[in-house]
């Protein structure tokens, strides 16, 4: 299915739901919102989690947003703006008349979906699901861009983009793809390489990337929060989740939970059997209708 | 009425599978007519984007079903060292052996773009098999006479940086005469490669291997000219009139080579539309149905 965002990027996104017409409204359902590069049909938690959790009565709808694929690298993968994505489709399943609608977001989706939280009051959301969730995507990628000696260094690429994107980087036309040798790991073998523009570079990982820096925004969320990592998780560090779930906590919300998932890495589906379980139990005890009850009415 | 049901399935291939998107027709009482009609995806494009899009839809109205595929090369396969079009071939044996098994027996090819230097590469590579791959025929949509010169002539236009000569020199070095197993192949950004300017639509990224396989200048698999004139099947050829990034007479030429080599079914049509055919949708929609309604 499509839709539209309020700037007009058109969203593509998939359905999946319980075949009870006129019981699906009460059935809860998880809007997933996929990582970098990714889109709904990439392998691990944004391919795998939407049939394992139909299986269990839940629905969900999985969207590409404007980072989708190659967002980051051709330029109109802004991070601010993709917000309205996530928007469009919260107020998609509003207008729908789905009652108990849960989000989802893997990696940087996560990030995305907290700071799409961040910003709304008074929200139908029941609660908000983050799988490896980094404290900080600016600091996330210094960290490792230091690691691995990265070609140009991070503060080269910010000096750069400083200078192509001038003093308004939002509104500025210029704008180029920049490629990052050694950014995930010791060669320069294109796996071992990332690709930005500087615009989108900007807005996702600069020091001026504010909206990316969750520890700073964390504690606007009221909604019940769910934190998932694998505890074999080489991307984002253990201690991450524990230090925003206490942030979250001090900022006032009461129902803050952070779960480790064994066996599992960055995609905690590699445990499916813990992850699902995990995220059924949450989110059953949260909605006002079970998911068996919906589908057993 | 939408006169279609659209189901996203995965194709088993090997230990992966194959995304794809089938379009099953239900105009005219349910049953999609034969044939059905693979569509293959441009540069960087995927089943969502494109002709490959808002083409089944509009083949569905008239009672034909069609199957959208990613390949290897959907979407940043050039980027990461893994879109190679040779590695495209099997992938389209297992979509029409899929759609053999749901019981269709005629199968027409599509594909637009760098889609359709695949299936030019496709129908010649599997010239001898037409008959037990259930194929009738190809389409081909905005298809260069030749990946490498198309892009060569389009980089020198622009003055790309680095230029063609200097992608070439660079490759040679780093793959050191086996494009097939290097070890040392990186991600390489060209400027200026089809505008002149720097910005990122005016952009192109490959790694040197998939730039060798699918731009160098002993990429045969994707020259067209090479492969049409293996193809003693229907052939169709559109191309928009004011494509700015195949030249139109490539299309033309593509069609002499097919004539020439023996193919006494070429058909050629120019829209008035640009490379991604987007303003005349319905137009070539119709010149399709009208193609396959004739002929098959």
């Amino acid at each position: 299915m499509n839709f539209s965002a309020r700037d007009g990027f058109n969203l593509n996104a998939l359905i999946l739901s319980p075949d009870i017409e006129e019981k699906v409204l009460e059935t809860p359902i998880v809007l997933q919102i996929h990582g970098v590069l990714g889109n709904f049909l990439a392998r691990g938690t944004p391919r795998l989690i939407p049939p394992a959790m139909l299986k269990c009565g839940i629905s969900t709808l999985s969207i590409n947003t404007r980072m989708a694929f190659m967002g980051q690298i051709m330029g109109e993968g802004i991070f601010d703006d993709a917000v309205y994505d996530v928007e469009a489709a919260m107020g998609y399943l509003e207008e729908c008349g789905y009652r108990n609608i849960f989000i989802l977001g893997y990696s940087l989706g996560a990030n995305l979906a907290a700071y799409c939280m961040s910003r709304v009051s008074g929200t139908n959301v029941r609660g908000l699901i983050l799988e490896g969730c980094s404290f900080s995507l600016p600091d996330s990628q210094r960290n490792r861009y230091d690691k691995w000696q990265s070609i140009p260094s991070y503060n080269d690429i910010y000096y750069n983009a400083r200078k192509v994107l001038g003093p308004d980087p939002y509104g500025s036309k210029s704008d180029q793809i920049v490629i990052v040798y050694r950014a995930w790991g010791a060669s320069f073998k294109p796996l071992d390489a990332e690709l930005f523009t500087y615009k989108t570079w900007w807005f996702m990982r600069s020091p001026e990337a504010h909206h990316t820096k969750t520890y700073k925004l964390i504690d606007k969320i009221a909604s019940p929060i769910l934190f998932l990592q694998g505890e074999e998780d080489y991307i984002v560090g253990e201690w991450e989740p524990r230090v925003l779930a206490r942030i979250a906590m001090k900022g006032g919300n009461g129902d803050v939970t952070v779960k480790y998932i064994p066996g599992a890495r960055h995609d905690c589906m590699e445990n499916p059997e813990v992850m699902v379980k995990t995220v059924v139990d949450w989110v059953s005890s949260r909605a006002d209708t079970a998911p068996n009850q919906a589908l057993k009415k | 009425m939408e006169h279609r049901e659209e189901k996203l399935i995965a194709i088993p291939f090997g230990e992966s599978k194959i995304d794809a998107l089938f379009y099953h027709s239900t105009a005219g009482g349910g049953e999609g007519m034969e044939p059905v009609v693979i569509h293959v995806h441009g540069f960087l494009g995927n089943f969502l984007d494109g002709s490959q899009r808002f083409l089944p839809p509009i083949l569905a109205r008239h009672g034909y079903s069609s199957l959208a595929i990613n390949t290897r090369m959907a979407n940043f396969g050039l980027f990461f060292g893994y879109g190679l079009i040779d590695d495209t071939l099997p992938q389209i044996d297992a979509s029409i052996r899929y759609l053999q098994s749901m019981g269709y027996a005629k199968i027409i090819l599509s594909g637009y773009s760098l889609g359709g230097c695949i299936v030019l590469k496709y129908a010649s590579a599997r010239a001898e098999e037409y008959e037990s791959l259930s194929l009738l025929g190809f389409v081909v949509l905005a298809c260069p006479y030749s990946m490498p010169a198309s892009i060569r002539r389009r980089w020198n236009r622009w003055g790309s940086q680095p230029s063609y000569d200097e992608v070439y020199e660079e490759a040679r070095g780093i793959l050191r005469g086996e494009p097939e197993n290097s070890a040392e192949d990186r991600t390489i950004i060209i400027f200026k490669a089809r505008g002149e300017s720097y910005r990122p639509e005016h952009t192109e990224i490959y790694t040197y291997k998939t730039w060798w396989h699918l731009a160098g200048p002993e990429a045969d698999s994707a020259k067209g000219h090479m492969n049409i004139q293996d193809i003693k099947q229907p052939i169709l050829l559109i191309q928009g009139s004011y494509d700015d990034v195949v030249d139109s007479h490539e299309t033309y030429e593509l069609a002499q080579i097919a004539k020439e080599a023996g193919n006494d079914d070429v058909s050629v049509f120019y829209v008035n539309a640009g490379h991604r055919l987007e303003e005349k949708k319905e137009e070539l929609g119709d010149i399709v149905v009208k193609w396959l309604d004739k002929r098959l």
